[in-house]
């Protein structure tokens, strides 16, 4: 373990991968401050720049944004009461009511240390775990791991806060959509009808930014975003929580870390949801659940941990197994197939210097973002001045440009433009966009391992049910999809979370 | 009944149909031991149908008559907005290896600002020429992405 431990600190302490660090954290936590802007969409965007990057440098990258978003978004939580992430949308709750009541240093302060006691022990967790993941990994066979990403997009479905058949029917299009260009396998050309850019198949880049990227932007501008110029009020007289407010806190932040790690670790899973539970758990435990929702620091240092410790435990499925648990790690996935490394049981044998560098930087990314987040609070304020007619056209540009610069295609630029419209209208229609870029990911890793089954085994379909593991798979995979219609309250957390 | 779900499964209907016959009449399925090229695109396309029917007899069957109906999905939003945005970028996409980058994306933004949410004159030029300068000078010049030069070469 120290060996491995030194190995990443030696990738990490490069001078290139501390520059990337710093600019994954900082621009995460600027997309986490800018409502409007996910993570999703952000890395959306900067997949391409990433491709001239080294891949321990694009994947480091990539990781800060992802966590570093978590940092930014509750900022504008608390200040402003405006969520600039999903994952801080409890965080309004409570953050806001304590800077109303002039309290919002600590508030601000709790969440970046929790956040980054959070991310840590999260950190630690994934590093013990990922030997016994790893070597369970490699006793999967393709029937295995075909049952593995069932599990994945039933989970995601079931996890989907649209309704679990319509996430169904996105999801079985999206595996479709994958299947577009030439079969990997036979050579045959599938559904291109004689475009050459179809042959390669429909890139995830250019869908992932027209569903993201654009799609939220023409979203916006038919609401019309009226932002009002909040002037936050003063930051009280210390950032740092008192003596009292740490007391209030330490449990929320034991239990945000446990269950935000666990969570985390789910396919489907990761920080929305950890923050949500998280939430609600810090209110049935506690002493003065009369306070929630009128400034209780407990409400505010859980869910900040927990969307932390979970962003980093959603790490663990895709390192582990190749398996990406959301959106943002199907991105991450692409990256590492892009610069042609495969994620999986094997990257700690064949690439421990990718793994390590990644785990390592973490930390630093961690402590970066600790020390950065408070000094740099007005410098983000500013930011949120920027009215949003004045900011959306440099959001299209760069999603134009990014698509446009991997392979100097217009042809890909439609394939955008089209599911930016695609995308609007699902949300719409309330079907959910994630369940179809994560199938559009699993798609091909899916059919292959769906094809080899067959045809290694010889025993039709019924190897799926032979195989033990395989078998527990699609049971868990069946009995998610059975449970909701038993269970009525299926978004049992987001409601009591809604109604806290 | 759900008019508004009746209509997107619909459409989803129709998709997974044509799944299911384009599988079935360009590619080979194979059987289940010697799967070929169409198996996936075929099962893919039997699940959107079934899970699209299924959405659709769930939103005729459903007792609480909801108000939602098409028409209401774009009430009081600014959907004209949407669509000069859609049109503006379709056109931009097509033209941009005819025209160049540095002319569309200035006339693009000159469009957005003007068109989506007005600003007054001053501001859009100013923007406007700032962006495409400073976005030609940084991806092409800086970054090498070679964007399209157009009609004036450069």
């Amino acid at each position: 373990m120290v060996d491995n431990i030194l190995l990443g600190l030696q990738v990490v302490l490069q001078p290139s991968n501390i520059l990337s660090c710093f600019l994954g954290g900082l621009l995460g936590t600027l997309i986490g401050v800018l409502p409007g802007l996910g993570p999703v969409g952000a890395i959306a965007i900067l997949l391409p720049t990433t491709f001239h990057l080294t891949p321990v440098q694009a994947i480091i990258m990539v990781s800060g944004i992802y966590y570093g978003a978590q940092y930014g978004g509750s900022i504008t939580s608390i200040l402003l009461n405006i969520p600039g992430e999903a994952s801080s949308i409890v965080t309004c709750k409570d953050g806001y009511q304590m800077a109303r009541r002039g309290r919002a240093g600590p508030a601000l302060g709790i969440s970046a240390f929790g956040s980054f006691i959070g991310g840590t022990v999260g950190i630690i967790f994934l590093m013990v775990l990922a030997f016994p993941l790893v070597k369970l990994g490699l006793t999967f066979g393709p029937p295995e791991y075909f049952s593995l990403m069932i599990v994945g997009i039933v989970l995601l479905t079931s996890l989907s806060s649209k309704s679990v058949i319509k996430s169904l029917v996105v999801g079985a299009f999206g595996i479709f959509l994958s299947t577009i260009g030439i079969d990997p396998m036979s050579g045959n050309p599938r559904f291109t009808f004689k475009i050459y850019t179809l042959m390669d198949g429909i890139g995830i880049v250019p869908v992932a930014m027209g569903l993201f990227g654009i799609a939220e932007i023409l979203t916006n501008i038919e609401t019309g975003i009226k932002q009002e110029i909040y002037e936050p009020r003063g930051l009280g007289a210390s950032i740092y929580p008192t003596l009292r407010d740490w007391i209030d806190s330490k449990w929320a932040i034991v239990r945000g870390t446990f269950i935000g790690f666990f969570l985390g670790v789910l396919p489907g899973g990761g920080a929305i949801l950890a923050s949500f539970a998280s939430y609600v758990v810090e209110k049935k435990f506690s002493r003065r659940p009369e306070m929630f929702g009128k400034g209780a620091i407990e409400g505010v240092a859980g869910p900040e941990t927990a969307n932390n410790a979970g962003a980093q435990g959603s790490f663990i499925p895709l390192l582990a197994f190749g398996i990406p648990c959301n959106v943002v790690m199907a991105l991450l996935l692409s990256i590492f197939i892009i610069h042609g490394i495969t994620p999986g049981p094997l990257l700690l044998k064949d690439h421990p210097n990718v793994f390590w560098g990644l785990v390592m930087s973490m930390y630093l990314g961690n402590i970066m973002l600790l020390v950065l987040n408070v000094p740099l609070i007005g410098i983000w304020i500013k930011f949120l001045k920027i009215p949003y007619p004045l900011f959306f056209p440099f959001i299209i540009l760069f999603c134009l440009v990014g698509v446009y610069s991997l392979n100097n295609n217009i042809a890909e630029l439609v394939i955008m433009i089209l599911f930016g419209v695609l995308g609007y209208l699902m949300r719409k229609f309330e079907y959910d966009p994630a369940v179809l870029v994560l199938a559009m990911v699993l798609g091909p890793m899916m059919e292959t391992a769906f094809r080899r089954s067959l045809i290694m085994y010889q025993e039709h379909f019924y190897i799926f049910f032979k195989r033990p593991i395989s078998l527990g798979l699609l049971i868990l995979a069946a009995f998610l999809l059975i449970y909701p219609i038993f269970r009525r309250r299926r978004h049992f957390l987001l409601e009591d979370a809604e109604e806290a | 009944m759900n008019r508004l779900d009746q209509i997107d499964s619909l459409v989803w209907l129709l998709v997974g149909v044509l799944i299911i016959l384009g599988s079935l009449t360009s590619l080979k399925i194979g059987t289940a031991n010697d799967p070929g090229p169409g198996l996936l695109p075929f099962l893919s396309g039997i699940l959107v149908t079934v899970f699209s029917l299924t959405v659709f007899l769930k939103a005729t069957f459903q007792k609480r008559s909801e108000e939602k109906n098409v028409r209401n999905l774009w009430a009081n939003l600014h959907w004209k907005k949407v669509i000069y945005a859609i049109a503006a970028l379709f056109v931009y996409a097509l033209l941009l290896e005819r025209v160049g980058f540095l002319f569309m994306t200035l006339l693009l933004f000159i469009f957005l600002f003007r068109k989506i949410e007005p600003q007054k004159w001053k501001l859009v030029i100013g923007l406007s020429v700032f962006a495409s300068v400073g976005a030609y000078l940084i991806f092409d010049r800086m970054l090498q992405v070679q964007l399209p030069r157009g009609l004036f070469g450069f």
